[in-house]
C-alpha cells in the first residue's frame, strides 16, 4: 500500500518533470468542456440546496427559477433549532468511535504485522474472515443484542458495533503499512531496553500515523452517514445523529417546510466539509487503498 | 500447531454428525399438533368451552349459535334473527347463555331453550356461572350490569363506572370481572361494589377468570396480556406487540390462551411468558377459550374459522422437544470437551507442547494488547453472525421463548410477494449501478483526466469531484425526492423551461418509473470513489508501456483498448465486486424515498428484511432473508477470490 502511494506519486512527479508545456490543443480543449458538463451536472443538487435554503415554499411558488427573494436567513435558526443538538449529537459519537476505532486499529494492526507469536496466523484470520460477514446479515442480531445489553438510546448503541465493525479495514490497512517499516528501527529501541509498549508507544504508533488518520477519516465519513443503524437503536429526537435526524425532520413536516429543510441539510454538510478541508489526502489514500490491496 | 488442528477438525465433524442424526426426527414434531376446525358462514365473534373442555360454543355473525364436539364437528346449532355477539357456558356444561345483535339474551339448558329476553340496548358481552344463578351482561354504550337468574327474573341492574366489553364470572357466581371500555378493568360482586381495580392503557377487549377467582387475566387493546392474582396484584405482563383480542386462563393459569389481532393464536406459559406454541389463522382471531385442566383450546377467528386444538398435545411436544434441545447441546459442549481432552493428552507429552506453552508465555503482551479488538468482534460481529444463522431456523421471539421451525422461514420466503418482487429490482439497480457509476462514467472521466497535460488541472477536477461528497448521504437522497417532486421539483421544472413540460412526471409516484427514479439518483454518476480507482491505475502503468505502443502507431483509442483496459484489470473486479455485494445488500434508498412503493414497484430483498423485523417483529424471517443473502454473496466473494488468484498467477 505504502510503496503503492508512492509508486503514484513519483509517476506523478515524472509527469510533472518530463511533460513538454504545449500550446492549448483542440482535444485539450474538448475534455475540458466534457470534464466541465460532468462536474456542472454534479453540482447541481448542491447549488439547488444552498439557493433553496434561503428561499421559501411561498417563493418557489411564485417563480422556481428566481434567486431569493429575500433572503431568508431565519431559515437556518429554524433549522439550527430543528437538528443543531442532533449535529452535536453526531460529533459527539463518531468522534468517540473514530478515537476508538484509530486506538484500536493501531494497536491490532501493530500487533499483527510486527509481533510474532504462536498463533498469530490463526487469530488474523479470525479478523480476515469478518470480510465475508455482510453486514446485512448482522444488523438485526445486533439490535436484538443491544437491547439485551440494555443500552438501547444511549450513545453506547452507535458506539460500539460502529468501532467493531470500522476496526476490521483499520488493522488490515495499518498491518499492511506497518509490516512495511523496517525492522532494525524496532530491534534497536528493544536493544536499549525499550519495553514492547514503549516501542508501541513512542515508535510503532507515530510511524503508523498516516495510515492511522485514513482510517480515522473512513470511519468519520462512514459514521457521519449512517442513518439505518440508528434508525434500530436510538429512538429519542433530542439524541438521535443528525443523519436520523434530518430523515425525521424532512418526513415529520410538509413541503411547505423546505427552506428550513434545506438549511438544515447545509447544516449537517459542515462536519463533512471541515473534515474534507483537513482529511482530503487521507481519504484519497484510502478510497484506492482496497483497490491497490487486491 | 497443525496436527492439534486436525484432531480438532475430526472431532467437530463427529459433533456434527452425531448432531445431525438426533435433529432429524425431532425437528417435525412441533409441527403435528393435532387442531381441528369449523367453518361458520361469517366471522366467528365469540367461543367458550365448559370447565371439562368437552365440547365448544361458537357464536357467529351468520346468526348461528353451534355447539362443537372436541373434534370440531357440528353437534347442534340455534340460529338467532342477527348476529350472535358473546357466548357463554357454564361450568358444568349444562347452559349456555348467548347474546345476539337484536339485543335479545337467551339461555339454553341441554340444547332446549329456557327462555329469552329482549333488553333496552346491545349487550356486548355475557357471562353464566355453575348453576346459572347469576347470568350477567354487560354494555358498551351504558355503563351497566344486568343480572338474570336461571328462571329469567331480572336479579339486579347496577350502575358500574364505564361501559364493558368483556366480562367473566367465578364459578360460585360471587366476583364478576369486566374489561371496560375506559382501559380499565374491574372486579366486583354481583352488588356493583367494586373490589378492585387495575388500569391499562387500552379497552380491554378480553377478561378471564380462573373456576376459583384466584387468576385474572386480561387483554388489552395496548397489546399487553397481563396476569392479575385474586387480589389484583401483578403476576406477569407481556406484550404481544398487536392488539389482543382474548384472552383464556385455566385453573392455575398456568396457562394462558391468547387471541391477537395481527393473526396468530398464541399458547402461554405462566411465570416466564413463555411462549409454548402459536398458530397463524391469517386472520385477525377475535375470542379464546380453555378447558379448566387447559388441555383444550377453543378459538375463532374472522376467518369464519373455529378452531379446537388439543394442547395437551403441543405442551408434551413442547416439553420434549425442549429437553432434546437441551440434550443435543449438552452432547455437542461434552463431545467437544471431550475431543479437547484427548488431542490435548496426545500432544501435551511432546516437546513441541512444552515449546508453546513457554512461547506463549513469552508473548503475553501482544495477547494482552488484542484483547479489545477481540472482545469487541467476538461480541458485535461473530456473536450476531451466529445468531442469525442460528435463528433463521427458529420462530425467534427475543425476549420470549423460540422455538424450531426447520426451514419454514425459507420455505415462506418462497412465497413472499414483496421477496419475490424485490429480486429483480435489486438485480436490475445493480446492473445499471455498474453500467453507469461503477464502470461507464467513472473510467470515461479518470481517462479524460488522465490526458490532461496540466497535471495541476488533473488535481483540480479530482477535488472539484469529491466536493459533492460533503452533502451526507441521507441529505442527498431527501433532495433527490425534492428534485423529483412534481410540483415544485427540478426535474420538472427543467422540462417546463425547455419545452417539454408534456413529459413533466408524478416520477416517485408512478409504479412504471419509480424503480427508474431511483437509478437515475445517481445522475451524472461521477462516482468519485471509483474515479479515483481507475486514476490512480492509470498513473500506475508504467510510462513505457504507452510510450512503446505509440511508436508502434498505435491511436489513442488503441492504446486505451489495449494497454489501458488489460492494465486496469484489477480496477474492474474490485469495483465489480465492491457494487455487487453492496448493492445486493442496499435498501437505504427505497426504504426513505418510497417506502418499497409504489404498488411494490421499488421493493428491494433487504428492505422485506427491514420490514419484516422492525414492522411486523418477525425475526426468525428477517434472518432468514439475511442468511440467504449471506450465502449469495459468499458464493460471490469465493468466485471472485478464485479469479484473483488465478489473475495474480497469470
Amino acid at each position: 500500500m505504502a510503496t503503492s502511494t508512492a509508486a503514484v506519486e513519483r509517476v506523478e512527479a515524472v509527469k510533472r518533470t518530463v511533460t513538454p508545456r504545449r500550446k492549448p490543443s483542440v482535444s485539450q480543449a474538448i475534455i475540458h468542456v466534457v470534464l466541465i458538463m460532468f462536474v456542472i451536472f454534479a453540482f447541481v443538487p448542491l447549488v439547488l440546496t444552498v439557493f433553496m435554503s434561503f428561499r421559501s415554499y411561498g417563493q418557489v411558488l411564485i417563480d422556481f427559477w428566481a434567486l431569493p427573494h429575500p433572503w431568508l436567513w431565519q431559515n437556518y435558526v429554524t433549522a439550527w433549532n430543528g437538528v443543531g443538538i442532533n449535529i452535536l449529537d453526531s460529533l459527539g459519537y463518531c468522534l468517540a468511535s473514530t478515537i476508538f476505532t484509530m486506538a484500536l486499529a493501531g494497536i491490532s494492526g501493530y500487533v499483527f504485522g510486527r509481533h510474532k507469536f504462536p498463533g498469530r496466523e490463526v487469530l488474523f484470520l479470525v479478523v480476515l474472515a469478518l470480510i465475508m460477514i455482510p453486514g446485512i446479515l448482522t444488523l438485526i442480531p445486533t439490535y436484538v443484542l443491544v437491547t439485551y445489553m440494555h443500552i438501547v438510546n444511549t450513545p453506547w448503541a452507535l458506539i460500539l458495533p460502529w468501532t467493531s465493525g470500522g476496526q476490521v479495514l483499520g488493522i488490515f490497512l495499518v498491518r499492511s503499512y506497518i509490516a512495511g517499516i523496517p525492522e532494525e528501527i524496532f530491534e534497536s529501541a528493544r536493544l536499549e531496553g525499550a519495553s514492547e509498549w514503549a516501542v508501541f508507544r513512542y515508535i510503532g504508533m507515530p510511524m503508523s500515523w498516516p495510515m492511522l488518520m485514513t482510517v480515522g477519516v473512513l470511519q468519520m465519513i462512514g459514521t457521519y452517514n449512517d442513518y439505518i443503524w440508528p434508525s434500530l437503536v436510538i429512538n429519542n429526537t433530542n439524541m438521535q445523529p443528525v443523519a436520523l435526524a434530518l430523515w425525521k425532520y424532512t418526513s415529520t413536516y410538509t413541503i411547505s417546510q423546505m427552506g428550513p429543510e434545506f438549511a438544515a441539510y447545509v447544516i449537517a454538510a459542515i462536519p463533512l466539509i471541515a473534515l474534507m478541508a483537513f482529511g482530503m489526502r487521507y481519504f484519497i489514500q484510502g478510497a484506492t487503498s482496497g483497490a491497490i490491496k487486491l | 500447531m497443525g496436527k492439534k488442528l486436525s484432531y480438532f477438525f475430526k472431532f467437530f465433524l463427529i459433533a456434527v454428525l452425531v448432531v445431525l442424526g438426533a435433529w432429524s426426527p425431532m425437528t417435525f414434531a412441533a409441527t403435528t399438533v393435532p387442531i381441528s376446525s369449523f367453518r361458520a358462514h361469517d366471522i366467528i365473534y365469540s367461543v367458550a368451552t365448559p370447565y371439562s373442555g368437552g365440547f365448544v360454543v361458537v357464536g357467529s355473525r351468520d346468526d348461528n349459535l353451534y355447539v362443537l364436539n372436541r373434534q370440531g364437528k357440528l353437534v347442534w346449532k340455534y340460529t338467532t334473527p342477527n348476529a350472535v355477539s358473546s357466548v357463554a357456558v357454564s361450568p358444568g356444561g349444562h347452559y349456555i347463555a348467548i347474546a345476539d345483535q337484536d339485543s335479545e339474551i337467551y339461555l339454553f339448558k341441554n340444547h332446549r331453550l329456557l327462555w329469552q329476553k329482549s333488553l333496552q340496548t346491545m349487550p356486548s358481552a355475557i357471562a353464566v356461572s355453575r348453576g346459572a344463578e347469576t347470568i350477567a351482561v354487560t354494555f358498551p354504550v351504558v355503563p351497566m350490569l344486568t343480572e338474570f337468574a336461571a328462571n329469567g327474573t331480572q336479579l339486579r341492574q347496577v350502575i358500574i363506572p364505564a361501559g364493558g366489553v368483556s366480562i367473566a364470572i367465578t364459578g360460585s357466581g360471587r366476583e364478576i370481572a369486566i374489561g371496560a371500555n375506559n382501559d380499565d378493568l374491574y372486579v366486583m360482586t354481583p352488588g356493583g361494589h367494586v373490589l378492585w381495580s387495575y388500569a391499562t392503557n387500552g379497552t380491554v377487549n378480553g377478561v378471564s377468570m380462573s373456576p376459583n377467582g384466584h387468576y385474572v387475566a386480561i387483554g388489552s387493546q395496548d397489546h399487553h396480556v397481563t396476569l392479575l392474582n385474586g387480589q389484583g396484584r401483578v403476576l406477569w405482563r407481556y406484550d404481544f406487540g398487536h392488539q389482543i383480542n382474548g384472552v383464556a386462563t385455566d385453573r392455575h393459569a398456568s396457562y394462558v390462551a391468547v387471541a391477537t389481532n395481527n393473526s396468530y393464536i398464541l399458547a402461554v406459559l405462566n411465570h416466564q411468558g413463555t411462549l409454548v406454541w402459536q398458530k397463524n389463522t391469517g386472520a385477525p382471531n377475535t375470542s379464546v377459550a380453555l378447558s379448566e385442566n387447559g388441555s383444550v383450546l377453543a378459538a375463532g377467528s374472522q376467518n369464519d374459522l373455529a378452531y379446537v386444538i388439543s394442547t395437551s398435545a403441543a405442551l408434551a411436544q413442547y416439553r420434549a422437544f425442549e429437553m432434546e434441545l437441551h440434550a443435543v447441546y449438552a452432547g455437542i459442549v461434552l463431545l467437544l470437551l471431550l475431543g479437547a481432552w484427548w488431542a490435548w493428552r496426545r500432544y501435551r507429552r511432546t516437546p513441541q507442547a512444552q515449546q508453546l506453552v513457554a512461547n506463549v508465555a513469552r508473548h503475553r503482551i501482544s495477547y494482552i494488547m488484542l484483547i479489545p479488538t477481540f472482545v469487541l468482534l467476538l461480541l458485535f460481529n461473530y456473536y450476531p453472525a451466529i445468531s442469525g444463522l442460528y435463528h433463521s431456523l427458529y420462530r425467534w421471539n427475543p425476549g420470549a421463548e423460540s422455538y424450531f421451525v426447520g426451514f419454514h422461514n425459507f420455505v415462506m420466503m418462497a412465497r413472499d410477494p414483496f421477496l419475490l418482487v424485490g429480486i429483480p429490482h435489486i438485480l436490475i439497480m445493480i446492473l445499471f449501478g455498474i453500467l453507469l457509476g461503477g464502470v461507464g462514467v467513472p473510467l470515461l472521466v479518470a481517462e479524460l483526466m488522465f490526458h490532461l497535460r496540466s497535471s495541476r488541472m488533473q488535481y483540480v477536477y479530482r477535488v472539484l469531484f469529491i466536493i459533492p461528497l460533503v452533502i451526507p448521504a441521507i441529505a442527498n437522497i431527501l433532495i433527490w425526492e425534492n428534485i423529483y417532486n412534481p410540483d415544485i421539483g427540478l426535474l420538472n421544472e427543467t422540462l417546463h423551461a425547455v419545452g417539454l413540460g408534456g413529459l413533466a412526471q408524478n416520477w416517485l409516484g408512478n409504479p412504471h418509473l419509480a424503480l427508474a427514479a431511483l437509478i437515475f439518483m445517481g445522475f451524472p454518476f461521477t462516482n468519485i470513489i471509483a474515479i479515483l480507482v481507475f486514476y490512480a491505475g492509470l498513473l500506475a502503468i508504467p510510462g513505457e508501456l504507452i510510450e512503446a505502443a505509440r511508436m508502434d502507431g498505435a491511436s489513442l483509442l488503441e492504446v486505451i483498448r489495449h494497454v489501458h483496459i488489460p492494465m486496469l484489470t484489477g480496477q474492474f473486479k474490485f469495483v465489480l465486486v465492491t457494487s455487487v455485494i453492496g448493492g445486493l445488500q442496499s435498501f437505504g434508498v427505497p426504504l426513505v424515498m418510497t417506502g418499497g412503493g409504489p404498488e411494490m414497484s421499488t421493493f428491494v430483498p433487504g428492505l422485506e428484511m427491514y420490514y419484516a423485523a422492525t414492522k411486523y417483529s418477525e425475526m426468525g424471517y428477517s434472518a432468514a432473508i439475511s442468511v440467504s443473502m449471506f450465502l449469495v454473496i459468499l458464493v460471490l466473494t469465493v468466485v471472485q477470490m478464485k479469479f484473483i488468484r488465478t489473475s495474480a498467477t497469470d
